[in-house]
């Protein structure tokens, strides 16, 4: 099964991503590739089988109360980040 | 005997005993680190003023007569666990400078339980990997050859206990991240049920699958490092609210009447002959000892690795979405908010994690999801209900860890499928969430280099014990040995 690069190109706009035209192209094959492998699935019979999205296998998702737990950490956080201000993450303009 | 020789156990006891002390066995294996690292790239950070500290504070407990179960011994953290106040690469350059504010669940196990950190062990960039060589960091070297690939993604964490840089590491597995690479470098790694070890501040692959879990030189070091890390966390909506054992004990079993399935799917053309040879010989030493060898099916392996890979990309692509240049890590400015996404993305992502992600988009996408995405979620139901069906005939199911031992640094990198199908064996355990280890079973030449393969061994859910006491039979059985670089020439 082979995609072409319009397909390639949806991806990387999916994907936030961006190749030089020679990645590109060797993406598109490389993807081709994977998907060719990955198909064989479809000659597995998966008549009313149900989807299995998780393999927990000790109880179902647990719920807390809604409720704060922790400090404050808002300063270590932004600290970590490439840029921030004021107490607030900076990223660049969004509004002219 | 050199200090760093000494296993986890061995060297939790000396401590104790006051033998020796926490800071002498640190910089015993902090010297070996330093000395090994360049030839073998293990350890992308060598936390070498933390671990002295910890080691410090660690005598001081033994001293007050506080000791806990794993007290002062250092160990090797693989790299995709957050550590507080300690760079946190996941191997990829879109993480730069990451030093987390907080500590992961199961790395804050091990520090309560007396552990030392060491250092941040190499891997393949977000664990997406099966030979160690799409870390931003370089290729491990495997110990036993260095023209070789540790195996991967854990490849640093295995090849730290593999020449005795530390007694024990974490590891994650997501396909075969731990079981993989303890095969090709000749020691020991369980993946826990799934739910066993919190995911908690491990950055996260394809979170149905990640499960983190031990790596050492015996089964029973292997036993007390998970007795150690593992455990019910509220912080990670599945994990298992189960209590954990004391694993290291009572790791003694009679094999006779031991129910062990042998699944004629793994028994396959393209197994390596030599790989073979080394599993019957450790099948014949169980039914010589007495226990019952059954050949049983599980008939959707073939499926495994195709639905892998639908499914952890899918869960990749979702996960890695968090990677926008904002929050932490790499930043490439670009000329409005949506161009610096993606010019902080292309920068910071390897291939491989490129790939992926694009797969992943794929199969997530609008006309292609339930072709791929649910199909492989149906496939994967299948997969787990096949091995629901033998374990009401057999204990544990025994196969090869990996088709071949160790190959050749670059040899499968120009080909994504060649390198998936490194894990043949070991996905659909993970698919399935069930337990699986990779004991050392003996050494095959190969181009005259003598390299470790190792024997799978998978039980039901949450049977660790059992699991960890067949592993440790086998090993009663073998007589492998792990010899140094240097012994080995």
């Amino acid at each position: 099964m082979s995609i072409d690069l319009k397909t390639v190109d949806k991806l990387c706009k999916l994907s936030m991503l961006d190749f030089e035209a020679s990645e590109k192209e060797e993406m598109r094959e490389e993807l081709s590739k994977i998907l060719d492998f990955v198909s064989q699935l479809q000659s597995a019979n998966t008549d009313g089988v149900e989807p299995m999205s998780s393999s927990v296998h000790a109880q179902s998702t647990p719920e807390r109360e809604d409720v704060i737990t922790g400090d404050d950490q808002r300063d270590s956080y932004l600290a970590v980040s490439p840029k921030s201000e004021m107490g607030f993450y900076t990223v660049p303009r969004v509004v002219e | 005997m050199e200090l760093y020789e000494l296993g986890l156990k061995e060297a939790a006891t000396k401590i104790k005993n006051k033998e020796i002390s926490s800071t002498d066995l640190t910089k015993a294996c902090l010297e070996r680190m330093n000395a090994r690292n360049d030839t073998i790239n293990a350890f992308i950070t060598i936390a070498e003023d933390q671990a002295l500290e910890m080691a410090e504070r660690s005598d001081k407990r033994v001293k007050d007569g506080n000791p806990r179960l794993i007290e002062g011994v250092p160990l090797g953290i693989k790299d995709l666990f957050c550590t507080k106040g300690v760079l946190t690469t996941a191997a990829s350059h879109i993480l730069d400078g990451f030093v987390p504010p907080y500590e992961s669940t199961v790395t804050g196990h091990l520090w309560d339980a007396g552990g030392v950190l060491l250092g941040k062990t190499n891997l393949d960039e977000f664990a997406m990997g099966a030979s160690n060589e799409t870390s931003y960091y370089g290729t491990v070297k495997n110990p036993w050859d260095d023209s070789r690939i540790p195996g991967g993604s854990s490849g640093g964490s295995a090849a730290a206990v593999a020449d005795w840089q530390c007694p024990a590491t974490t590891g994650t597995d997501t396909g075969g991240s731990i079981r993989q690479p303890a095969s090709m470098t000749g020691i020991v790694g369980l993946k826990p049920t799934y739910g066993r070890c919190s995911r908690w501040g491990v950055v996260a692959f394809a979170s149905s699958l990640d499960q983190a879990g031990p790596m050492a030189r015996s089964v029973e070091d292997c036993a007390l490092m998970f007795r150690a890390m593992s455990g019910f966390d509220p912080l990670d909506s599945t994990s298992a609210d189960k209590p954990i054992e004391n694993y290291d004990e009572g790791l003694e079993m009679d094999v006779k009447g031991l129910r062990i399935g042998l699944p004629k799917e793994y028994f396959i053309e393209g197994l390596d002959p030599q790989v073979k040879a080394v599993i019957d010989a450790a099948i014949k030493r169980f039914e010589d000892a007495g226990a019952e060898i059954k050949q049983i099916s599980l008939p959707h392996t073939e499926y495994a690795v195709p639905t892998y890979y639908i499914v952890a990309p899918a869960e990749a692509a979702a996960n890695l979405a968090r990677y926008d240049g904002m929050r932490f890590g790499l930043r490439i400015e670009g000329d409005n908010l949506v161009d610096t996404y993606i010019k902080s993305r292309s920068a910071g992502f390897g291939t491989e994690v490129k790939r992926r992600i694009m797969i992943g988009n794929y199969t997530l996408s609008s006309g292609y999801y339930d072709a791929y995405y649910t199909k492989a979620q149906r496939v994967r139901a299948l997969i787990a209900g096949d091995f629901d069906a033998v374990f009401e005939d057999v204990d544990v199911i025994m196969t090869p860890t990996a088709p071949t031992p160790a190959f050749k640094i670059g040899e499968k990198v120009s080909d994504p499928v060649q390198m998936y199908l490194s894990d043949v064996f070991t996905v659909a355990t993970s698919l399935a969430g069930l337990p699986g280890i990779s004991v050392p079973a003996a050494t095959v030449s190969v181009d005259g280099s003598d390299l470790p393969v190792g024997v799978q061994m998978i039980a039901p859910a949450f049977a660790e014990k059992k699991l960890l006491q067949v592993a440790y039979a086998h090993e009663q059985m073998t007589n492998f040995e792990l010899k140094k670089a240097e012994v080995r020439g």
